[in-house]
């Protein structure tokens, strides 16, 4: 009886890693008006989009010129929009040492180069903690532009986009591949690599490492694989390390969807 | 134009020295105007393996810095005349190795070589990634265990994501698998990974199987590369090796146990 309070004691909590969905802000530019005006009008028609959800802020694309952000005024004008800001990442020392006072997170400067999207990036994080970004919103400071974007982004559940990726090369491990829309790979995936996708994740060879489909919420995304030697699968958030009991999918074709939220995994006959 | 080749494996030991010395002797035997280049800053053995520790003066890092000239610092192999070695500094920070320096280098070296060989240092910090960024073929050297073959995987991702033709977009770098110490006793235990299990966690074309053998050690410790040594049955998988990557047909060999000759039948030995 003592030594179970003693335990119960001593264990008030646990360490654990975890993966995280966060959404990230993007800066391209910035003035604090012209930042209160595209998140007001980004609101008014998504009113939905962040509900008190976390956010990462974005700085690798901010021009140069913008050393000093007030990051405490900036924390303060998002929560009256119901955004959380945790974090910034990237940005200048300057930066770092205020968002430091504000009370911010700093993340190391994300290593993934524009425009080169179908390229395979190198996975920095390898530890327990992954963040993904997870509806990149850009807000760019032509108001035109973003008028026009923001009336094709009416639904205010974030929409996948239809764009399948194509991989036809391994991915090996410490990769990550993400995609928009649908993930397809033709190739193995090798242990201690992951798939994110925003819609279904499809592997014509071995998936040995972790496949995530469905991460902006989408319940409907199912994984398919050739041959199913996975480290952990996932949809909509839900996931299932592989254990042992796992074993009599292994190495046949697969399948793995959600029913009333939880994982059903099936070998393809 | 020199072809450059990096000998690389994630995991530390596998025998990429081992290799490097072993296939640059072998180009080099076969007539191509072979450089073989120790990447491995500060700890560097390549030239004990090659037996040529006695003359180093200059280095990879002194050229690249300037204090030395290229030629100062390459030393001739004392049996192949196609066959030079630059050595690493055994004192210098890793840092040295720039990438312009590094590329300056190669590009001088491709002027009078073949085959330019980079041994790789282990893991996948600075001297490593180095080391692989100009190469045009990569040898994956990996030893039939389970985190050796991790590691290698690892790298081979790298290889096409962060080498000059990934960058680049262009032609990716060649993948070349070469698994070293193969035991097939302790395989057939179940001690080590199956070839077949490395091919298909691998993917990649096989070049070779270097059979676990003490000559390898007796071999390093004289300063000669085990390919000189015809009679050994792991410089024979070499030479394979070398004539493989030159375009021939060679069989895989010493992939089985060796069966128990009749004398050690008859008198019940293993
Ligand atoms: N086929 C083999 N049979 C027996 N021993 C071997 C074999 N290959 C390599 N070795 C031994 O393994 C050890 C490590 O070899 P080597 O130095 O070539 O590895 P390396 O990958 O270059 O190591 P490092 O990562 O430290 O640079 C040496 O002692 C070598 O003699
Ligand atoms: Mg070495």
């Amino acid at each position: 009886m003592n030594r179970h309070d003693l335990q119960q004691e001593s264990t008030c909590f646990r360490l654990k890693g975890g993966l995280v969905a966060l959404t990230t802000i993007e800066l391209l530019n910035f003035t604090p008006e012209a930042f209160q005006r595209q998140l007001s009008k980004t609101i008014e028609n998504a009113p939905r989009f962040f509900e008190q959800s976390p956010v990462i802020l974005a700085l690798e694309k901010l021009e140069p010129s913008h050393q000093f952000i007030d990051f405490h005024s900036l924390r303060a004008l998002c929560k009256n929009y119901g955004i959380i800001l945790v974090a910034i990442r990237g940005g200048t020392e300057s930066h770092r040492a205020v968002a430091q006072t504000a009370g911010l997170a700093w993340l190391p400067a994300a290593k993934v180069k524009e425009s080169k999207n179908d390229k395979i990036t190198e996975n920095k994080n390898d530890g327990n903690v992954i963040l993904m970004s997870q509806h990149q919103l850009r807000l760019e400071l032509n108001n035109n532009a973003v008028d026009n974007n923001m009336s094709e982004k009416q639904p205010a559940t974030p929409s996948v986009s239809s764009v399948a990726k194509v991989i036809t090369t391994p991915v090996r491990s410490g990769q990550q591949i993400h995609s928009d829309g649908d993930l397809i790979v033709f190739g193995q995936v090798s242990t201690g690599a992951e798939l994110l996708a925003a819609g279904n994740i499809h592997v014509y060879g071995a998936l040995r490492g972790r496949a995530l489909a469905g991460i902006e919420s989408n319940n409907h995304a199912r994984i398919f694989c050739h041959s199913f030697e996975a480290e952990l699968v996932s949809i909509g958030g839900n996931y299932k390390l592989i254990s042992e009991q796992d074993k009599k999918y292994w190495k046949k074709p697969f399948q793995a969807y959600l029913v009333e939220d939880k994982l059903h995994l099936e070998a393809l006959s | 134009m020199a072809k450059i080749i990096v000998i690389t494996s994630g995991k530390g030991g596998v025998g990429k020295t081992t290799t490097s010395a072993a296939f640059a002797t072998g180009l080099a035997m076969k007539g191509f105007k072979t450089v073989v280049i120790d990447f491995d800053v500060g700890l560097r053995n390549l030239d004990l393996v090659m037996g040529c520790e006695r003359r180093v003066v200059y280095d990879f890092i002194n050229v690249i810095n300037g204090e030395a000239r290229l030629h100062q610092a390459l030393i001739k192999d004392k049996h192949s005349e196609n066959l030079c070695v630059l050595p690493a500094s055994q004192t210098r920070d890793k840092d040295a190795l720039t990438k312009e320096g590094v590329e300056a280098v190669l590009s001088d070296l491709a002027k009078d070589f073949d085959y330019i060989v980079c041994d790789s240092p282990a893991g996948i910090e600075h001297g490593a990634m180095m080391a692989l960024y100009f190469a045009d073929e990569a040898i994956v050297t990996t030893n039939p265990e389970i985190s050796s073959v991790r590691d290698s995987d690892r790298i081979l991702g790298i290889l096409q994501s962060r080498s000059r033709r990934a960058e680049n977009n262009l032609e990716p770098v060649k993948e070349h698998l070469l698994v070293n110490r193969y035991d097939p006793v302790r395989v057939s235990k179940g001690e080590m990974l199956d070839l077949e299990d490395v091919k298909e966690i691998l993917a990649i074309p096989l070049l070779g199987v270097i059979p676990e053998s003490p000559d390898v050690l007796k071999a390093s410790n004289k300063g000669l590369p085990v390919i000189h040594l015809q009679e050994s049955i792991a410089g024979q998988a070499y030479m394979d090796m070398v004539e493989r990557f030159l375009g021939e047909e060679r069989p895989h060999r010493f992939l089985e146990a060796p069966k128990p000759s009749l004398i050690q039948r008859m008198f019940g030995g293993k």
